[in-house]
């Protein structure tokens, strides 16, 4: 009996659960959109969690964002600068992501949805699974008891604004009587999944309905998250998971004429519309309350890793300033800045990005340059304390402040080029043939259901070879084009949920590919044309 | 002799006391956690991750060597988790009591 009780205690202990993480992040979620009227779920979960109110996004698109959401990295040092770049996967010093360490120490790292196999979202040590959905995911991990890091992206605020009946605003009333134009541009931001700056420009007079649209959403979200609430209580998730929840960045609604972010503006803003977020942490001790203290993505992974026991470095080249445990209980000041491109968009080659804006704050001020093919073009300062809608440019009355703030961040700035993939630096042999499509093998439409199980593109030919993918969407001021670098003759872009495809895919219509061998010019198939649809 | 007889003692009172305090943390004594393995274990059949036919022979064949699991109210049939049951029970009982998993014809 002695052996037996002993045994089975000794069991007990091995069963003991240990520490977990999941990243919570919602695309485009504003920090003010955080009200008990649009978001009753969330708020009232948010009252037992720890509240950061001066959280900011530290780019204005979401790769770089996420990036250093689960790898703690900064937006000067990783490299991604368009959407058809990744982070190195070999780091000076064999210096790690600490998301590769923690499963080499046996936390399953995973996340559940296909579009984290784009390209942008490669090397941060986050396995795909997307044959399951993220709660099966998490019941199977929590049955089990193994530790895991669990990352869940939810798209329901982003563009096209276009909530469920339900949610869906009185829009109309709220444009100027007999704005034929208004209603053009509403239509617009109810299918389009970016709306470029050079072509919507949106009036002061369409904020209210862009406004309500865009809270349609967040409603919708809302409701989402009731559910998946109610699952995190049921499953007691919060004995031994840390969640964190946050967005990638904000949103602009037509504050300055645009709707949405870098990417989908094809502009790029450093404006506080874009950057203020919300922060929550709850887990197993951690003190609920409001924290006031300015606070951004790169205090995100310390506090993981100080939760896990863990002291991984989160800088490789010691560039970055590094980020703050937000549990603890004294949090020292640290300097906040930020570095965006236009997610390659505009740019003459869209894997290799020419111009960026960075910013710094200090104290009540806040700088923003402007770089362009290695030169600074444009300095602004603004206060943020007697102007927080940034309306007013201090850089020609505060010499010393510009003096001080723009020169080092300048520095940082400079120098910024994207990594050569590890396509591209493949060693080539040159084929004889050009490639030919094998899937699909024909043009014509592509719904849903033929790729719901999956969406995979091949081609003829080396499979040892790198190629370029290259691509056009869309027509008209919404068009955009580019190329991915592929290693073989397979793209695999994984399981495709409907929202994704109704959102990202649908609004584009029109899709134009050609594959080609990098290294031999002229050899490429011929053009594929697809029509998305429903 | 004493010394020896009193260390057994103490041994014995830590190891049951151990064991008793993980006892009444377990679905056996504790509502709350029997109610989250119950709500766990709904999930995960809602949500069909897949079982093969050979583990479901493989089930099968582990309810049939014990008669009266396939009746029991959480690890049977018709348990929350349906014949998934039987694996939950090898997983946390059957393997620590020397039980064998595996398909009948095999054996």
């Amino acid at each position: 009996m002695l052996v037996a009780a002993m045994f089975v205690a000794a069991r007990e202990a091995s069963d003991a659960p240990r520490r977990n993480v999941m990243f919570l992040t919602v695309d485009s979620l504003r920090a003010d959109a955080m009200t008990p009227t649009l978001m009753p779920c969330l708020w009232k979960a948010a009252l037992s969690s720890r509240r950061y109110t001066q959280h900011r996004a530290v780019s204005a698109w979401t790769a770089p964002n996420v990036i250093s959401i689960v790898t703690g990295l900064s937006p000067f040092e990783q490299g991604v600068y368009s959407r058809a770049n990744a982070i190195q996967d070999q780091w000076p010093g064999g210096w790690k992501v600490p998301l590769k360490r923690l499963a080499n120490e046996g936390w399953a790292v995973a996340g559940t949805q296909a579009f984290m196999r784009a390209d942008q979202y490669g090397n941060l040590g986050v396995a795909i699974e997307d044959d399951k959905d993220h709660i099966g995911w998490l019941t199977d991990l929590l049955l089990k008891k193994q530790p895991y890091v669990f990352w869940y992206h939810d798209v329901e605020v982003h563009l096209p604004y276009h909530p469920d009946a339900q949610f869906m605003p009185d829009w109309e009333r709220m444009l100027p009587a007999g704005d034929s134009a208004a209603r053009e541009r509403m239509a617009a931001l109810m299918r389009l999944s970016a709306l470029p700056s050079s072509a919507y420009r949106f009036p002061l007079s369409d904020r209210p309905a862009v406004r309500a649209l865009y809270e349609g959403d967040v409603r919708q979200f809302d409701a989402w998250f009731c559910g998946f609430w109610s699952y995190v209580e049921r499953s007691k998730m919060l004995r031994d998971t840390l969640i964190v929840f946050t967005a990638d960045h904000a949103e602009e609604l037509a504050e300055r004429g645009r709707v949405g972010h870098a990417s989908t503006t094809r502009d790029a803003t450093l404006h506080e519309e874009v950057l203020r977020i919300p922060l929550m942490i709850w887990g197993p001790g951690v003190v609920a309350g409001q924290v006031d203290q300015a606070t951004d993505h790169l205090d995100i992974v310390p506090t993981v890793l100080a939760y896990l026991g863990k002291n991984f470095s989160t800088s490789p080249t010691g560039m970055a300033t590094l980020g703050r445990n937000l549990l603890a209980t004294n949090l020292p000041v640290r300097q906040w800045r930020a570095l965006t491109s236009k997610a390659g968009f505009g740019e003459q080659n869209s894997a290799d990005a020419h111009e960026f804006l960075a910013a710094v704050m200090d104290g009540p001020w806040k700088a923003v340059i402007r770089v362009r093919d290695e030169k600074l073009v444009e300095t602004r300062l603004y206060n943020l304390d007697t102007d927080p809608t940034e309306r007013r440019d201090f850089s020609g009355r505060q010499p010393e402040v510009v003096l001080k703030l723009v020169p080092p961040l300048l520095a940082a700035t400079l120098g910024r080029r994207s990594p050569e993939s590890g396509a591209s630096a493949a060693a080539a042999a040159a084929p004889a043939v050009a490639p030919h499509w094998l899937f699909p093998d024909h043009s014509g439409v592509l719904r849903y259901e033929s790729v719901r199980d999956g969406l995979t593109l091949r081609w003829s030919g080396d499979a040892s070879l790198p190629y370029v993918l290259e691509y056009e969407a869309g027509e008209g001021a919404s068009a955009l084009s580019g190329e991915m670098q592929v290693l073989g003759t397979v793209k695999d872009f994984g399981k495709v949920e409907r929202k994704f495809w109704d959102t990202y895919i649908v609004p584009y219509g029109r899709f134009r590919l050609r594959i080609g061998v990098k290294s031999a010019d002229g050899l490429k198939s011929e053009w594929l044309d697809v029509r998305a649809e429903k | 002799m004493k010394l020896r007889t009193v260390a057994v003692l103490a041994l014995a009172v830590s190891a049951y006391g151990i064991y008793i305090a993980a006892a009444l943390r377990s679905p056996l004594f504790d509502d709350n956690e029997r109610e989250r393995l119950a709500f766990l274990a709904s999930k995960k059949q809602a949500a069909g991750v897949p079982f093969t036919d050979q583990q479901r022979r493989e089930a099968e064949a582990y309810y049939r060597r014990f008669p009266g699991l396939d009746k029991d109210a959480f690890f049977g049939r018709n348990g929350p988790m349906g014949v998934r049951g039987a694996v939950e029970h090898y997983r946390r009982h059957g393997r620590h009591e020397g039980r064998v998993w595996g398909d009948d014809e095999k054996k």
